[in-house]
């Protein structure tokens, strides 16, 4: 029953500002770009898993999954929104590789979608802390700017990460970004505009931040023998699809520098994947902050804990390093339309895979994606492989 | 400082299995059972984390900026809440709940002790 499932096509909007644009139409076009890049007759297409979070406070739309399918003609088939706060768009991949390794679909379209920017700070950070719990957490006034100020706090005292370590990661993401078209704030920044930037949650400052952005990124995924034998389409296998679950409470956090969840859903994918740390070539991973790249590193297993800051420092997740970490320029640089952030990193995999991105890594065979939700409530990982 | 002069935070205790939740669970998550009272205990602890967060969601926003916290409390409670914050103040500092004069009082809140 449990069958191969593979990325068959992709596409996406440019994630940043898209005044005027509805949520829907980002969602239709970079699915029609990801159904045009597969090749597959939309007949074929069983069902379409749509990742978003927070269309309800912020747009007032809900049924997007529904309304998007009807507006790509796609007519009486299933179609669910799934909701996982930050990990929506991977929860909505996972969902529909199921559903391919399981038999019920052939082809399944996965897309990630959200609007954000029409709204004001305070409105965008209200929306965004119904991922709390707001019968524990959200009575203190905790944000999530606020989650990782914690994080970082805790971890600069126990492992001496320094305020140029932190800013090591946010340096490489914005130069990464400079070069993707898909990216929203691409930028060549310095520490010292780094270290002068306002304080936003201490000792987090708004270049440690990513921006709110709009965005939508779509794939499909299909069984073999429905890939299209496109020339610059290598066969790109999902290695593991692995979704875990973690605390919404701070409090229920036994470690402040680590998120159980990530590394639960770490150990499954090496394990369902066959792979080792070592064997990643290159990883997106949820830099919603930039002590989160830090933390997810080493939750991941791809840097030994309480190494993820010298790492960074020392250029080791940099493009020559031992584990290229966000070439895309990560949601720091490229932006986190929320809902769309799961898929798009996936995109963005399958994109070096291909050999086809702007920041390629040498020889790139083996990339993971990790996609966090909330207080680590909610999340994914995925490992892709290039079949030679 | 004994306990007995530490101010005390109600919480609440699971009657079967003992588990103590900051506030008032439907069912204990540890045994399932509906059998939950509350329980005062002392109040003190160490600071595990703080930040002080100066873009507040709408709910908040008037309070302009403000300084919430993570706690451990001696009985091996992990609380969060409000932290009045000094300049002095480190991780790991001895840490007791305030009882007076808070603006804020869904949520509790702790200040480094300085008494030991």
């Amino acid at each position: 029953m449990n069958r191969s499932v593979y990325v068959a096509g992709m596409g996406s909007t440019a994630f940043g500002k898209h005044a005027g644009t509805s949520i829907e139409a980002l969602a239709v076009d970079a699915s029609a770009q990801a159904l045009v890049d597969a090749g597959i007759d939309r007949t074929r297409i069983g069902a379409v898993y749509l990742g978003n979070f927070i269309s309800g406070p912020l747009n007032g739309k809900e049924v997007l999954a529904g309304l998007v399918a009807e507006q790509l003609g796609l007519q009486g088939i299933p179609c669910t929104k799934v909701e996982g706060a930050c990990a929506s768009g991977g929860i909505a991949l996972r969902h529909a590789c199921l559903m391919v390794a399981a038999g019920i679909h052939d082809a399944v379209l996965v897309v990630g979608v959200e609007t954000m920017t029409h709204a004001s700070t305070p409105e965008v950070t209200s929306a965004l802390n119904c991922a709390m719990d707001n019968e524990y957490d959200g009575l203190s006034g905790l944000t999530f700017p606020g989650l990782f100020g914690l994080a970082w706090r805790a971890h600069a005292q126990r492992y001496g990460t320094s305020r140029e370590d932190v800013a090591a990661v946010v340096i490489k993401n914005k130069a990464f970004g400079l070069n993707n078209p898909l990216a929203q704030m691409g930028a060549a920044l310095t520490i010292d505009q780094i270290a002068v930037s306002a304080m936003i949650a201490d000792p987090l400052q708004l270049f440690d931040c990513c921006p709110p952005s709009d965005g939508a990124a779509a794939v499909v995924v299909c069984t073999k023998d429905l890939l299209s034998d496109l020339p610059n389409h290598p066969r790109i296998r999902v290695m593991a699809s692995v979704q875990t679950s973690g605390s919404a409470r701070i409090a229920q956090h036994p470690d402040l520098c680590s998120f159980d969840a990530t590394v639960l859903a770490a150990q499954q994918a090496y394990q369902q994947s066959g792979l080792q740390p070592a064997d990643i070539d290159l990883v997106e991973l949820h830099d919603c902050f930039s002590i989160a790249e830090i933390i997810d590193s080493e939750d991941l297993g791809l840097v030994p804990r309480g190494e993820g800051g010298r790492w960074a420092a020392q250029g080791r997740t940099g493009m020559h390093g031992d584990v290229v970490i966000n070439p895309s320029g990560g949601l720091l640089a490229k932006g986190h339309p929320v809902g769309a952030t799961g898929v798009g990193q996936i995109v963005e995999v399958v994109s070096q895979l291909r050999g086809v991105h702007p920041n390629q890594v040498d020889q790139a065979g083996i990339g993971m994606t990790h996609n966090l939700g909330g207080t680590g409530v909610a999340c994914t990982v995925h490992i892709l492989g290039r079949e030679a | 400082m004994k306990t007995d002069d530490v101010p005390h935070l109600k919480v609440y205790q699971c009657s079967q299995c003992q588990t103590l939740t900051q506030r008032q669970p439907v069912i204990c998550a540890h045994c399932l059972t509906r059998q939950v009272h509350a329980k005062e205990v002392a109040a003190a602890g160490v600071l595990a984390s703080w930040t002080t967060v100066r873009k507040p969601p709408v709910r908040f926003k008037s309070e302009g900026s403000y300084h919430v916290g993570v706690f451990d409390l001696d009985n091996g409670m992990r609380i969060s809440g409000r932290l009045l914050h000094t300049p002095a103040d480190k991780l790991g500092d001895r840490v007791i709940l305030v009882t007076d004069g808070l603006l804020q009082t869904q949520t509790p809140t702790f200040k480094v002790s300085h008494d030991g």
